[in-house]
């Protein structure tokens, strides 16, 4: 499920519209996971504060997020230019890779509703596939 | 037997009492088809289903996802035994319907989707999670009659 030249054109031009909300997507994305899916709250027993919308949350959601748009600069070649956040997950942070999937669930659903017109059938399904392929190469370097 | 507290009650019973039928169901199952395209075996008879276009205007789609959303109705109006109120529809999507179950998660994710454009902001998390939990609870009682 690679992605083609339409899938490729649809994802820039809709993140194109979705950067200058990063830090919004972020913390939607992160409260949403941390509070819809609470097993994924286990990674952060060292905060303070875990509701949505709470400081960490938000700052933290901003940093996967913009880890999210400079994955789409890297489009051509996403094992390549995701390397070392791929060795970050897999040495340091040990983030069980089913969690790629939760988290972006919670993203496309912040996506749907702060951007519920430009977010068609047509730009989602690119989307997840893009997601998709972010995740494998993330998970490159686990085993 | 599921635990209901009293915000996942009047959440569900708020989000489906204000739901737009004839735009959510038609529009998940459209998206449905158009993300996971494989999903498109279990609708052979349904005409042109060869572009995002044409399965967003193809009529029998925009029926049938009215019926699909319909069917959550009956979980609404039971909600301490959505498991006995889906064994019929279990053992029809499993015996003559042949749907691998699989398949109830990815629908479910296209209607989440959907209701979050609708909701806007006001799908909050807790909202979230409450209907989440909601379709979990449906999918594994649709899952349950399969063998």
């Amino acid at each position: 499920m690679s992605l083609s030249a339409k899938d490729k054109l649809a994802i820039k031009t809709f993140f194109d519209k979705v950067a200058p909300k990063a830090e919004e997507i972020g913390n939607e994305t992160l409260s949403r996971t941390l509070y819809v899916y609470p097993q994924t709250k286990t990674y952060f027993s060292h905060w303070a504060d875990l509701s949505p919308g709470s400081p960490q949350v938000k700052k933290h959601g901003t940093t996967v997020v913009k880890g999210v748009l400079s994955a789409v600069e890297l489009m051509d070649d996403l094992k390549g230019g995701l390397l070392t956040l791929s060795e970050l997950h897999a040495f340091m942070l040990r983030i069980d890779p089913a969690n790629f999937k939760i988290i972006n669930q919670n993203l496309l659903v912040a996506l749907a509703l702060m951007f519920p017109d430009d977010f068609t059938p047509e730009v989602h399904v690119s989307v997840d596939k893009f997601l998709a392929q972010v995740s494998l190469a993330l998970a490159e370097k686990y085993r | 037997m599921v635990e209901w507290t009293e915000f996942e009650r009047a959440t569900i019973q708020d989000i489906f009492s204000k739901m737009n039928y004839d735009v959510v169901g038609p529009q998940a199952l459209a998206r449905c088809i158009i993300v996971y395209p494989w999903t498109q075996r279990y609708f052979g008879n349904f005409g042109n289903l060869y572009n995002a276009a044409a399965i967003m205007g193809n009529p029998m789609v925009a029926a049938h996802g009215k019926v699909v959303l319909h069917g959550l109705d009956r979980a609404v109006k039971n909600m301490d035994n959505i498991k006995a109120t889906y064994a019929e529809l279990s053992v029809l999507h499993s015996e003559k319907l042949h749907v691998d179950p699989d398949n109830f998660r990815l629908l479910a994710d296209c209607l989440t989707v959907v209701v979050a454009g609708q909701l806007g902001s006001s799908f909050t998390p807790e909202v979230q999670a409450a209907f989440q939990k909601f379709i979990a609870v449906v999918i594994s009682a649709l899952g349950r009659q399969y063998h």
